[in-house]
């Protein structure tokens, strides 16, 4: 009785060792792979993400940080609704475009080394003048 | 309106946004007004202060709310609160508050060259408490009032400049009320641009001249828009810091690549000195109350 009791035991036992060594094997299977994994991440060597479709971004926002001279890409987008207090909408053009487009940069300066101001170059009797105003 | 032809261009003045606006055109001095006249009308339509109907208005009597604005009255106001952050708070559009309690709360032809004694000045909320969205809403809090004067006339002379140019091909130079902006090819000899206390001083009187050939040239001066309050001179230009007319630089002109970039460094001269167009590396101009004149960073010696 006491021998089939004692071998009742060490086949548990065994059984019991059998799954501890898969799962000790398992485990370190599982750990391996994400070590690999993790590396790969930090180094910057990831599966590279799917092509992105071509910039869509007009070239003057590209170019510009963010919020400060946005408006003129932001005029045609239809503000959001209100969230926290009804909006006033200051007059009729707020909704329209605008009958004057802020040009993104000048076109029309011809390139020059020249400086910007110089000294007269011949007596004008005419011209601007610039004071307080 | 005031027509000349000189041998390289035609010239034309008329009034509009409570000052005098100049254009010069290479050609086509008519096609040159039309577009800069729009320009004007979108300007006032957008940021007059003394328009009831203005968006401008409709924002300072929001009451806190959100208001909806154009898109070019969203760059109005961009342009002030980025001058505003440029210069430390120095150009602070959120001085209109203080300047219409130094009696400036009508325009400056209804004001009587006498006005009640100020009794108190009046802090500047400063513009950190404007909230501008890309969208193009902007809150302002009850109680502040925005002032976009003189960066808003500045804007007005560049997109009337750069839009007159583009469409009639000529070169332009467009002064609203000193303000200068060029665009376009220039004419053979440059831009002739006359420096005096005043726009308003005649061309042969101007104190220097100096030859523009792009960008843009700017004025501000304590000299013009003075009133009387009691047994004290003001004027328009307010430091955001004491609420009170800036003191000790009369006048201060400065050039750089736009119009409103030579306001900007003008006006901040005028309340803290020209040591901001000295660090920005822009020729400048600068007089003393006492009428000292300093010049820098290559601004043209007078022979």
């Amino acid at each position: 009785m006491a021998d089939h009791r004692t071998r009742t035991r060490d086949r548990r036992l065994r059984r019991v060792n059998q799954i501890t060594a898969a799962g000790l094997i398992g485990g370190a299977a599982l750990t391996g792979v994400w070590s690999v994994a993790a590396a790969r991440s930090y180094s910057g060597a990831s599966d590279p993400a799917p092509e992105e479709p071509a910039a869509v971004v007009p070239e003057t926002t590209a170019a510009t940080p963010a919020p400060t001279t946005t408006e003129a890409t932001t005029s045609t987008t239809p503000p959001a609704p209100a969230t926290t207090a009804p909006r006033t909408v200051a007059g009729p053009r707020a909704a329209t475009s605008p009958s004057v487009t802020p040009k993104a940069t000048p076109t029309t300066q011809p390139p020059t080394t020249r400086p910007q101001v110089t000294a007269p170059t011949r007596r004008r009797k005419h011209g601007a003048v610039s004071g307080g105003s | 309106m005031n027509t000349t032809t000189d041998t390289t261009f035609e010239s034309l003045t008329f009034d509009a946004l409570g000052t005098t606006v100049l254009i010069e055109a290479c050609a086509d001095i008519a096609g040159a007004e039309r577009e800069v006249r729009a320009v004007l009308l979108a300007i006032d339509a957008a940021c007059s202060r003394f328009r009831e109907d203005s968006e401008l208005m409709v924002v300072n009597r929001s009451g806190g709310r959100p208001v909806v604005l154009s898109a070019l009255a969203a760059r109005a106001v961009r342009v002030a609160l980025d001058a505003a952050a440029r210069t430390g708070g120095a150009v602070d559009p959120t001085v209109g508050a203080a300047v219409r309690t130094l009696g400036y709360d009508i325009t400056f032809e209804q004001l009587p060259s006498e006005r009640p004694p100020v009794v108190r000045f009046v802090d500047t909320a400063g513009w950190r408490t404007v909230r501008l969205d890309t969208d193009g809403t902007v809150r302002v809090p009850d109680g502040v009032v925005l002032d976009l004067g003189a960066t808003a006339k500045a804007l007005a002379a560049d997109l009337a400049a750069e839009r007159a140019a583009v469409t009639t091909g000529h070169g332009v130079l467009v002064s609203i009320g000193g303000d200068i902006a060029v665009a376009g090819e220039p004419p053979r000899d440059g831009w002739s641009v006359g420096i005096a206390d005043s726009h308003r001083t005649a061309f042969a009187d101007v104190d220097e001249t100096v030859t523009l050939w792009r960008g843009g040239l700017a004025t501000s001066s304590t000299t013009v828009r003075r009133w009387r309050a009691g047994d004290t001179t003001l004027h328009h230009i307010v430091d955001p810091a004491t609420g009170r007319p800036a003191r000790g630089w009369r006048t201060v002109t400065a050039v750089a690549g736009t119009c409103v970039d030579a306001n900007v460094l003008a006006t901040w001269g005028v309340i803290h000195g020209p040591g901001g167009a000295a660090r920005a590396g822009c020729p400048y101009r600068a007089v003393t109350d006492a009428g000292a004149v300093v010049r820098g960073n290559g601004w043209p010696e007078q022979s």
